[in-house]
Order: structure tokens, then sequence, then C-alpha cells
């Protein structure tokens, strides 16, 4: 896609600076295969409407060993939680850090080279533990009109919640599969202006993605917005 | 089944008589019989016949109706059909190879002409109380179809005989060079009928049927070499009385390779 | 089967196949079977760990199946005279954890007892490294309509990924393509200008608590891509659901596919849980059925009451009695509706059986009118012994104990008591196209296989099964 190629050619200096990036010809799958860097210019959802632009954070270890455990109930009391302050509001910057505990995890702004995004790849690719793990993800969502009758929707490996302007809109419980439109929110508006898409998604064992789009009435593709991440000055 | 026809005649009350000429009432013992079945019989004018393409037997020896009032169509069950067509009508008929023109003189149950006014018999069979028999003198008749069908309705009614409640007695010689092994009579029939091979009884057709192309078939059964003969007796009550007859394979196609003769 | 509980599982599966070999006869004790497959009159299939099933009538099966190499969800095909096994096994050494390779062998027997029963040794024929996004464990064989021959393997993590291999000798003849994401426990199959793939989504591993179910997409080349009824992509998360459980048995996974002749097609697979037996992995049959161009897993057999419905006319097999008539008749064509409506009783047994005549009746084929003399009560025995996709059935005036029999003429009729010979069983096939065919287990006099069939309207008969009449098919429909 002409995108990525501009991306890539935007970032590409910072890319080659970035070992944890490089895609190698060696058999091993560096986060360069799956993620580069997001970029400054607010991007678009791709053709199919698949948001490809989050911030996410590192991930934060739970104690399930089964991904059967993701249950409604888990759910509802994992998101209770306080993991880190102003969990539920903050528009965090790359690169910022949040005490959980007594580590601290970074966030990244990516922009995800498949439609989905491979969050076992982003934690094996920043040298964290991958599996009972938990990963927080937000991205920005710009409209300059009310979109109104949309709806979010997503697949996951395996379980997960979603807020849009701070109001839960969807949960994928259980074991889930990676599946496109595999659960929808009711019908939202994404309001003229900015709009905070975040979540949180659960992982016990095996793979991890996620995939989210917004699609309209007819379940067409919603493209009509842009992503942005917030970038530090350092960055620009 | 009560034929649609029936069912708005009874709504309606028609009184009003039909097109239907009126000397059909009568009883004309002088019949031109290949003018009288003109469309549906040809009187047979070779040796021998062949089955049509489909199989289908279409010369048949056809004796005159005999009268048996069936109020309804509602009747023939196996018991009903299997008594009714088991009663001995003529001396010999299970066995009898009749020529064309023969005479049987049968007692059979009187039952008043048509009123085709309402197009149903005059007095409804099941109002008498006490049947009343008669004596008759019936005529065998060599035909050919004119259809893979035998339109008994149409031989009574162009015979100007009776046309419902009334039994047909029909045969023909189905001749082999060969046994033809494991085929079976396929029959088609409205109504109710008895049929046999070789004088071995081979289906039973009872309930309120309609003429459908292998409706019914028998169990296998072997066509001899030489002469075979295939009887029937179809018994109608008001409405219409035709059958279809031929013999199929064991993969259901139909047999063709003999011939066919009335006597 | 998902990888992470397979080193407990196979512990699992190795003490439950030693320790109650004796227990298992008639009982199909397995996890990720293969495709079943026949040789020299038996039934084979291979699960996970060493071993499989062996099944004399495709019904009754107990362990005894062999095949070396452990590893894991084996699949099977014959190829000319020889039969190709393949399973896969991980190398977790190196800390990789999806290090997983397909292994292929060769033997020209499944029967363990026969001299020529002797496995090739095992040859990698390709897998995932441990880094790249797939799993290559779960292999499935599929014999294409052209002689080629294509593997599919692959877990949730990652693809499933589909490679063509030589059918001589298994090696991979080309580079694997992935097909489908985020499913596993992949098969494939041809049928009618597309080809299938079969694969699960859901918990495997877990018991009655799985939520395994058996998914498909179809594509017109082997090598995807795979769509499924709505237009997604198998590779977009996509899949048709072909089956999930039924009562009392959860979890369906690893589709099999079994050809038994033209029109008649059986799916294999296991239930991860069977209520019925201690919640154990059990092997499981069900009718293979194609719907507008998907194939549906047929609903299991269901004892019951049936009218046999001939597929030929829409008549139902009825015993040759007087039809008695009913009380009532006619109540005229009056509009009125002010008269008080009244249900009426079916006519019942007791108001006709005794019109019957006491010894056999014959059979025939008349106009539904659910009266008793065409009720059928169709039960299965499984104790008389089955076939592949179930048990024998006698079939009875539903009642009484008068049952449905095949003569020595080949025709069928009725005896006045059910004895459990041979004709008086009957195998009862859903066909593809969802009509069944109903067989007799024997008929007297005759080395051959004979069905039910309407060879005229109102006339019911023993014949040669052809597919493509309807005068060999039947609806049973359930009073």
């Amino acid at each position: 896609m002409n995108w990525v190629r501009t991306i890539l050619s935007l970032v590409s200096a910072s890319l080659l600076s970035l070992q944890v990036f490089a895609a190698g010809e060696g058999e091993r799958a560096e986060l360069g295969h799956y993620f580069v860097p997001a970029a400054m210019e607010p991007a678009a959802p791709d053709a199919e409407g698949f948001i490809r632009r989050w911030t996410i954070l590192e991930p934060i270890a739970r104690n399930f060993s089964s991904n059967s455990m993701l249950t409604d109930n888990y759910l509802s009391e994992a998101m209770s939680e306080v993991y880190f302050k102003d969990q539920f509001t903050v528009v965090p910057a790359d690169g910022a850090k949040v005490k959980y505990g007594k580590s601290t995890l970074l966030w990244h702004a990516l922009d995800s080279r498949k439609f989905f995004v491979n969050l076992l790849r982003f934690a094996e690719g920043f040298g964290k533990e991958y599996f009972q793990q938990m990963y927080w993800a937000v991205t920005v969502i710009d409209c300059e009109e009310d979109i109104e009758d949309v709806r979010l929707s997503g697949g996951v490996n395996s379980g997960a919640v979603w807020y849009l302007n701070g109001e839960e809109v969807l949960r994928l419980t259980n074991d889930r599969d990676l599946i496109v439109d595999d659960c929808m929110s009711r019908r939202l508006t994404l309001k003229k202006g900015r709009n905070i898409l975040r979540g949180a998604v659960f992982n016990g064992q095996g793979m991890a993605t996620f995939c989210l789009r917004f699609v309209d009435a007819e379940g067409r593709p919603v493209t009509g917005y842009t992503l942005s991440a917030v970038l530090p000055k350092k960055k620009k | 089944m009560m034929r649609k026809s029936f069912r708005i005649l009874l709504l309606l009350i028609l009184a009003v008589a039909t097109s239907v000429p009126a000397q059909a009432q009568k009883r004309n013992p002088k019949i031109d019989v290949a003018e009288a079945l003109k469309g549906y019989f040809r009187p047979v004018t070779t040796p021998s016949a062949t089955p049509d393409a489909d199989g289908f037997i279409r010369r048949w020896m056809i004796l005159e109706p005999i009268s048996k009032p069936n109020p309804t169509n509602r009747v023939f069950t196996d018991s009903y059909t299997r008594e009714n067509l088991s009663v001995e009508y003529f001396p010999g008929q299970l066995t009898m190879l009749p020529k064309d023109g023969d005479k049987v003189k049968v007692t059979m149950e009187y039952q008043p002409p048509v009123n085709l006014s309402s197009n149903r018999p005059v007095a409804p069979p099941q109002q008498q109380n006490q049947p009343k028999f008669v004596k008759a003198t019936l005529t065998w008749h060599a035909l050919d179809s004119d259809h893979f069908f035998v339109k008994l309705f149409r031989f009574a009614t162009g015979l100007d005989k009776d046309r419902y409640g009334v039994i047909f007695w029909t045969v023909t010689v189905i001749n082999c060079e060969e046994d033809i092994e494991n085929v079976r009579l396929a029959v088609g029939s409205n109504k109710a009928a008895r049929w046999w091979v070789n004088g071995e009884e081979v289906l039973l057709l009872a309930g309120d049927r309609h003429m459908g192309v292998d409706s019914a078939v028998s169990d296998r059964v072997t066509l001899k070499k030489g002469r075979n003969v295939l009887r029937g007796v179809t018994m109608n009550g008001p409405g219409m009385s035709e059958f279809c007859a031929r013999f199929i394979d064991d993969t259901g196609k139909p047999v063709t390779g003999y011939t066919i003769t009335c006597n | 089967m998902k990888k992470t509980a397979l080193s407990g599982l196979a512990a699992f599966a190795a003490l439950f196949l030693c320790a109650a070999a004796s227990a298992q006869i008639g009982s199909p004790y397995i996890h990720d079977p293969s495709t079943v497959v026949e040789c020299d009159g038996k039934y084979y299939t291979f699960g996970t760990g060493s071993g499989g099933l062996i099944s004399e009538d495709g019904w009754s099966w107990h362990s005894g199946g062999v095949r070396p190499g452990g590893g894991v969800a084996p699949d099977a095909i014959k190829i000319g005279d020889r039969y190709l096994v393949v399973y896969a096994a991980s190398d977790r050494s190196n800390n990789l954890r999806y290090h997983s390779r397909v292994y292929a062998m060769w033997n020209k027997t499944l029967d363990p007892t026969s001299p020529d029963f002797k496995y090739t040794d095992p040859v990698d024929i390709g897998g995932s490294n441990g880094y790249e996004d797939c799993d290559g464990i779960d292999p499935g064989l599929m014999m294409g309509p052209d002689g080629r021959l294509w593997l599919v393997y692959g877990t949730y993590f990652g693809y499933l990924r589909v490679v063509e291999l030589s059918p001589e000798t298994a090696e991979p003849v080309g580079r694997p393509v992935d097909v489908a994401l985020s499913c596993e426990a992949g098969e494939m199959m041809y049928n009618d200008g597309w080809y299938y793939l079969l694969a699960t989504h859901g918990t495997c591993c877990s018991g009655v608590n799985s939520t395994y179910e058996i998914i498909v997409g179809r594509s017109k080349s082997p090598t995807g891509p795979y769509v499924d009824n709505v237009g997604r992509d198998m590779i977009h998360g996509g899949g048709k659901l072909v089956l999930a459980s039924e009562p009392r048995r959860i979890g369906a996974g690893h589709f099999g596919r079994f050809i038994v002749s033209e029109g008649v097609e059986k799916m294999s697979f296991h239930f991860e849980g069977d209520l019925d037996r201690s919640g154990r992995s059990v092997l499981a049959m069900r009718p293979l059925l194609w719907k507008n161009g998907w194939p549906v897993a047929g609903e299991p057999f269901r004892n019951g009451e049936y009218s046999l419905v001939s597929e030929r006319r829409g008549y139902a097999l009825e015993l040759a009695v007087n039809n008695v008539p009913m009380a009532g008749g006619m109540r005229g064509f009056s509009r009125n509706g002010d008269d008080t409506v009244v249900a009426l009783e079916d006519q019942k047994l007791a108001d006709v059986i005794g019109t019957w005549p006491e010894g056999g009746i014959g059979v025939r084929i008349g106009p539904e009118l659910y009266r008793p003399h065409q009720a059928w009560e169709i039960t299965e025995i499984p104790e008389l012994g089955g076939y592949i996709g179930g048990a024998y059935c006698k079939i009875t005036i539903a009642g009484t104990d008068r049952a449905l029999a095949a003569t020595a003429d080949r025709e069928v009729t009725t005896v006045p008591a059910f004895t459990g010979a041979p004709e008086q069983l009957w195998r009862i096939d859903r066909l593809t196209d969802g009509t069944y065919r109903i067989m007799p287990k024997f008929v007297p006099g005759t080395g051959e296989e004979l069905v039910l069939v309407s060879v005229a309207d109102s006339t019911p008969s023993l014949g040669v099964f052809d597919p493509d009449s309807d005068n060999s098919k039947w609806n049973l429909v359930r009073h």
C-alpha cells in the first residue's frame, strides 16, 4: 500500500537506527515484520477500515492459566482493578512510562503492518513475557463531522474490553479466535473532533492478536476519519 | 378423492343440462364401434402389435362394463376390492381367451341411466335399500388404444353403456420368443383393480387412486417363451376410469421385446 | 490440537491407552482422530499419542491401531496400494514453543497382524521453525481430483499453511502458502468444483469445557483463498460452522471425510467431551450432507416414530391393509365459524389392529394420512452390530412388534414379530442430499447389496442403490 511505503520512507532513517525493528533475513520473526513506529502524520484506516495505528503499553502479567477463564466476570473484575493512573483517560505519548508495581512499562506508538495487531510479537519484540498477559492499547480518532450509526467491530485472540470516549462499547469474552467482525458494538456515533478508542486485550497461552474497525449500517468499513498517536517532540 | 368438478357441481347445485348429446341417455343397440370409439380406440385390424416405444400395451380385448354400483370412490379398500373383484360374473372369467364379438351373459346390479343434468346417477346407489339384479349380454371388443392408456370410461360412453360404478374385464396375450425374466407388470389405474399374469394374481390396486404411469408394480415375474396371458379387471365409482399397463425391467426401463395379440 | 496442552495431554493419552486397553472394545476413545481409512475390510483411525482405533464394522471401535512416532494429530490416506500416515512432533529445545515438524511414513497395510505391516522411516515434510507465525502440527492430507496431493498444517499460533506433496514420496513439491488465520486441525476436501478447508475455532483439550468447533471455507484453488458463506476469507478468520456440539457431546474437531459410495458420505471427528463416557474424548461420526455447495453435519439418527416417505412421489410406506375410515367424515362446505370447534382424536392402533391379518402382511406405499398402518417405529439395536456411522435398526409398526423384513425374492414385507434375524435389521444412511438410504443387513438368497426402493409410486421393493434416482431415497418424517 502506498501509504505504508510513504511512512516507511519517512521513517526509514529512524527504523534503521532501531535495532528492535530489524526485519532481518534470518529465520527469527522480528518486530519489524509486524510493526513500524507510528508516523507523525495522521493515518487513515486501511482500505477495509482496520485501525492499524495504536499506542500499546508493554504487557501486564495476569495470573490465568487458560483462555477459558476469560469469562464476563473475569473481564469485569480485571477491568475494575487500577493498574496505573488515569488508565481510562490518559492519551499516552510514545515512550511515556507507567509505574506498575515495581516495574516500569513503556507505551509504544506503532503502525501495524497487518490488518490485525500481533501483541505476542509486540511483547516478544520488546523482550517481554507474552503468555498470561494483559495489553492496553489506545488510539486517537479525528472526525471532520459526526459519523453516526457505526459499530465498532472486531476479533481477538483471546479476550478484550473496548471503550469509546470512556464508555465500554465492546466486550469479547471467553477463548476467542481472531475473526474479522466476530463481535460488534451497538450503533455508536463517532463525534466531530477527537474520539478516544481504548481497550485491554487478555491472552493466556498461544497467539495474542486483535483487529478492530468501524462498520456502517450495511456492514461496510468506515474509513472517513484519521488516526493519530501522540509522539514526543524529539521524534518530530 | 372427490373430483373438483363434482365439488363445484355440489356447491352450485347446477341443474342445467350440459352439452352432452341427449342420445347418450338412451341405449342404442346398433353402434358403429369404430365411429363410437373414435379418438380413443380403433378395432383391431392387424394380426399382432408391439408395445409402444415406452412399453405400453395398447391392444386389448375389453368386455363391455358390468354394472357394480359403487356409491363413492372411498369404498375401494383392499378387502372391498378383493371381495368384489372375486365375484364370478361370468364363467371362465379368469381363464377364457375371448374373440372379438364373443358374448357373455351376466347377472348384475341394476343402476339407472346417468342423469346428465347432474352428471351423476339419478338415484345414488347408497340410497337404494335393496339392490335389483338384471341379466345382460355383454360383448368383447378387440381394440387398439390410440393412447398409451386405455380409456375405459370412453369405451363405456362410446358404446352407450353404464359409465359409473362398473367393472371392466380386459385381457391380452403377450408373445415372447424367449423367457424374459425379472420384469414387473407396472400399472396405473383409475380405480381399483386386480391383475393376473398367466393366471397368477400379481397386483391388487386398492384405494381412490388415479392413473399414474408405474403407479404400482408387481413382484418380479417371468414372461415365458411363447404365449402369456395378461388379464385385468378394473372397477370404478363415480368419475373417470382408465388404466395403463406395461412391463418394466429391474432398472425401471420399459420392456418392449415381445408382440401382442388378442387371441 | 492446541499446543499449550500438548505435554499434559500426551501423558494422559498414553495413560489411558495403556490402562484401559481391555475396556476399549466398543469404546472409541481417541483425541485428534485422523481421517478414517478402510483397509482390507477394517476401519482405522489414529490419534494423538501412539496407536489408534480399529473397527471391524465401522461401528464398534477398539484400540489396536499401530502408529509409531508418537506426536500429535495424525492423518492418513490411501494412495494407490499404499497408506500414507502423517503426524507432527514439536521440538522444544532452545526454548522454542512452536518448532514443529510434520513427518510422513508409508505402509502397505494398516493391519498390524499382516506380514506386510511395516512403516517406512518417518520423513520430515514441512512445518514451522519456531520463530514464524505458524505451528506446524495438525497435518491434514487431501488427494485432489487431478491426482495432486496436498498437506495442510498449523494451529491458532499464526497461519494454517497448504503445501503440495509428491504423491509418490510425500515430499513437498512447492512452497507453503498461508491460507487461514487463527484456526487449527485443518483438513481439505474436494467436491463438485470446490476445494474445502475444514478447521476448528475454539478451545481444545478442555474436556467438557472445550469449545472446539469445526468450520469451513471454500476455494476454487487448493491454495485458496478460502472464503466462507458471507464472503470472509479464512485468512481474516472467516469460517462457516459445520458442527460444534450435540446434546451430551461437546467440542467437535479434527474433521475427516469418509466416502462410503457416491451419495453416501460420513464425517469423522472427535467430541472433546462425551458426558455419557466420563467426559472423555471420543471418536464420532455424522452423515456428511451437501447443501448449496456447503458441507453440513447431518443430525445423528434418533430412535422414534416416523413416516417413511418415498422421495419418488412423497407417498409413505404402509402396511397393505384396509384403510379403516375415521369417524366423522365430510363436514360440508359451510364457512360458518359459529360452530364450536372440537379436536378430533387421531386414529389409534387399537381402532384398526383387529382388522389386520395375523401373519405376514405385505407393504406398499400410499398417501400419508398419519394412520397406524403408516407409523413406523425405528429403533437402533447397537448390540446387533452396525456399520460405519450407525447401528442396525429394527423397523416396526409403532405399538407392535410387527417388523419390516427383506424377502428371498428381493421384495419387502412385514413379519408378525421381530426376531433379530438379519433380514429384519436395517441400515439407515443419511445421504448427501439429506434423504435416507434404507438397506437391509441381509437379503436371503443373494449376496447383493440391495436397498429399499420405490419401484413404483405405490410399490416398495428391494433394488440396487442408485444415488441419482429418487426411487432409492426416503425421508424420515418424525411423528
